[in-house]
């Protein structure tokens, strides 16, 4: 190996092709091709074109590139930089090695992916159970709206539409009071089923039908609804509670305050007035009959699994 | 979408079920797994009681030969070929569902197993029962030698003779390809294993000291060499003296392990000259135009090549990545099979 056709070796011998470093090592060693071809059991026509970079008269790269670590071998060259030297030359990549003698892809927790899965799944579910609270909300106040008397009903629905603003989903949020303002006159003026609709479609993240539809709604809101509010401010609605036996009773008002809240015994009347929609939760609602004005309410769709119910009434 | 949904739960594998090693090359994705065929069985509550596997691979390997009575390590591939097929299905299904970790649903993938060339019917029934009990949904199988010139690259598919020595670790398959077919193969049992036996005996013989399986492969690894060459390597090992019945440290040199290696060595020389002899003389000369390929982990033994080159005189070129050829190129096959719409290379 000679010492001065090293150093320029070094800085070429990435884009070099191998076949002059070999001649020019064999040469230094005195060897001959016809030894070489002799120790590699080769043709002397493999070693001119291994030495000369023809690569288009040389079998496929498997033997290329054993011809030329079995070479570099008998020179003392390293062959793995050859075999290096003649992928880049011919652009043609060694096979794909060994991944990994174990790799497991196992996707813990930690993964970014699955982080990503799981915020969706708990996005998705908060939602859900933001739309299905709202709803239920709604219903609460609309089932007692066709016993309540449609004066009130401006007063009714204004107050308890601000929670599920409050809790919809951000996007919501801008037309959220207006969705409140519409809320009224449809009510007022039109069947529960549709009213119900309105909302509805106003909750599932179409804030542009919703605003617009409060322009219009909350134009008529404002004349209308005034008017009917000036009304009804004065008069207090009564809600009686009769029990056919002993039940919990809690009762509040429109404003939040607390009217009953004790354990009635069997054959007690309950009389306690104020604004309504009042809030009730009774512990043994089939035993208790729920008047409103003088006018009876029926709980039963709001008994859940027990006897318990909570049920808002007069709204 | 659809298709990437598909390929999400039917992965394409392709099973090196070697003696020694067992690889798995999965389509896309490379070599995923390369792991002894080792498998440690515990059988607890004394002989009779319940069986369970213990650990299978790597971990399994570690076991071998130092387990306590109610465990015990098997290799359940003999001279390539199933010697016990439950512990080879309990295996198997073990590698399969490790490369298919994450999937939420029982894999059920194709399945390309590569077979010694020289194995029987009853061999190859054994070997594709076992995968499809081990949940394959196909199960196609392909010669070694076929797999393994594949992998390695070479020319298969054109008409000229390429000439494949595949050195495993219970069998060496050696075949002459031509047009996709083979054209001449044989297999003898003889490999890696083999070569170990070889040194422990020799050890035994000359040191009147005992080496487990472990240490010889160790040695084997570290100096084992089929050519007398310039350098001469040592290594320190550590057995049980047969005399005093203590463990000894004693040193030997890699000259020491050529001379071991003698025997199993020439049966595979032997093997060539054979192949050679039988191959038509078109072929003959196209293999002494370019070369034989060596593959398996049996090619990492240090100068085979030049064992084989002085042997046969002709030229003899180690694969890349050897130990990896047969998976791969069953991998390769696969593919091949994809889109050629045949079984081309299959055998039944």
């Amino acid at each position: 190996m000679s010492s001065d056709s090293e150093p320029d070796i070094d800085t070429e011998r990435a884009i070099d092709p191998p076949g002059q470093r070999l001649r020019q090592t064999r040469e230094t060693l005195g060897l001959s091709r016809k030894d070489v071809a002799n120790q590699l059991r080769l043709s002397h026509e493999t070693i001119s074109a291994l030495e000369e970079d023809r690569y288009d008269a040389l079998p496929a790269p498997i033997f290329v590139r054993g011809y030329l670590r079995n070479y570099a071998a008998v020179l003392n060259l390293p062959g793995d930089e050859l075999v290096d030297g003649y992928g880049k030359y011919v652009g043609v990549e060694p096979p794909q090695r060994l991944v990994s003698t174990d790799r497991r892809r196992q996707v813990g927790s930690g993964d970014r992916r699955m982080r990503y899965a799981t915020a969706a799944i708990v996005l998705v579910l908060v939602g859900l159970v933001a739309i299905w609270w709202y709803n239920n909300e709604l219903f609460g106040q609309l089932g007692g709206a066709p016993a309540a008397a449609p004066s009130h009903t401006p007063v009714a629905a204004l107050p308890p539409a601000p929670p599920p603003v409050a809790d919809a989903p951000p996007a919501a949020q801008a037309p959220g009071a207006a969705v409140a303002a519409s809320v009224a006159p449809a009510a007022a003026t039109t069947s529960p089923d549709q009213v119900a609709k309105a909302p509805a479609s106003a909750v599932s993240e179409t804030p542009r039908p919703a605003a617009a539809a409060s322009v219009t709604a909350a134009a008529t809101a404002t004349t209308a609804g005034r008017a009917r509010a000036a009304k009804t401010a004065g008069s207090a609605d009564v809600l009686t509670l009769r029990l056919n036996a002993s039940s919990w009773l809690e009762v509040r008002d429109a404003t939040g305050k607390r009217l009953v809240y004790k354990l009635g015994r069997s054959g007690d009347v309950e009389q306690v007035s104020g604004k309504a929609p009042f809030q009730v939760v009774l512990g043994n609602s089939p035993a208790v009959e729920v008047q409103i004005n003088g006018e009876p309410f029926d709980q039963s769709p709001y008994n859940g699994n027990g006897r318990k119910a909570r049920f808002k009434v007069g709204g | 979408m659809l298709k990437r949904l598909r390929g999400l739960f039917s992965n394409d594998l392709s099973i090196d079920l070697g003696t020694a090693n067992t690889l798995i090359y999965v389509r896309g994705q490379g070599i995923v797994l390369n792991e002894p065929s080792v498998v440690a069985i515990r059988q607890d509550r004394g002989p009779g009681g319940p069986k369970s596997i213990a650990a299978v691979g790597t971990e399994a390997k570690r076991m071998l030969g130092r387990t306590p009575g109610n465990i015990t390590t098997i290799r359940p591939l003999k001279d390539g070929v199933i010697a016990d097929f439950t512990v080879t299905e309990k295996m198997l299904q073990h590698f399969i569902h490790k490369v298919h970790e994450t999937r939420f649903f029982k894999p059920s993938p194709r399945v390309l197993v590569c077979v010694p060339c020289g194995s029987t019917q009853v061999e190859r029934r054994a070997i594709k029962e076992s995968a499809a009990g081990a949940g394959a949904r196909d199960v196609f199988l392909i010669e070694e030698p076929m797999a393994a010139a594949i992998g390695a690259g070479m020319p298969v598919d054109e008409a000229s003779g390429s000439m494949v020595l595949d050195i495993g670790g219970g069998t060496s398959e050696v075949a002459v390809l031509s047009l996709n077919g083979i054209v001449y193969s044989a297999s003898v049992r003889i490999g890696g294993d083999r070569f170990d036996d070889a040194i422990i005996n020799y050890v035994r013989r000359n040191y009147g000291t005992l080496i487990g399986e472990s240490t010889a492969e160790k040695i084997k690894h570290e100096i084992g060499t089929a050519f007398p060459g310039n350098e001469v390597r040592e290594i320190e090992v550590k057995g049980r003296n047969l005399a005093e019945g203590v463990p000894r440290s004693f040193s030997l040199n890699s000259n020491e392990i050529l001379e071991a290696l003698q025997e199993p060595l020439s049966g595979i020389v032997g093997a060539v000259r054979t192949a050679l002899e039988q191959t038509p003389p078109e072929l003959g000369a196209d293999v002494a135009e370019r070369g034989i390929v060596l593959t398996g982990g049996g090619a990492l033994l240090r100068d085979l090549d030049r064992l084989l080159m002085e042997e046969t005189g002709l030229p003899v070129v180690v694969a890349d990545d050897p130990m990896t050829c047969v998976a791969r190129g069953g991998g390769r096959a696969l593919e091949l099979m994809d889109q050629h719409g045949g079984e081309i290379f299959t055998v039944e």
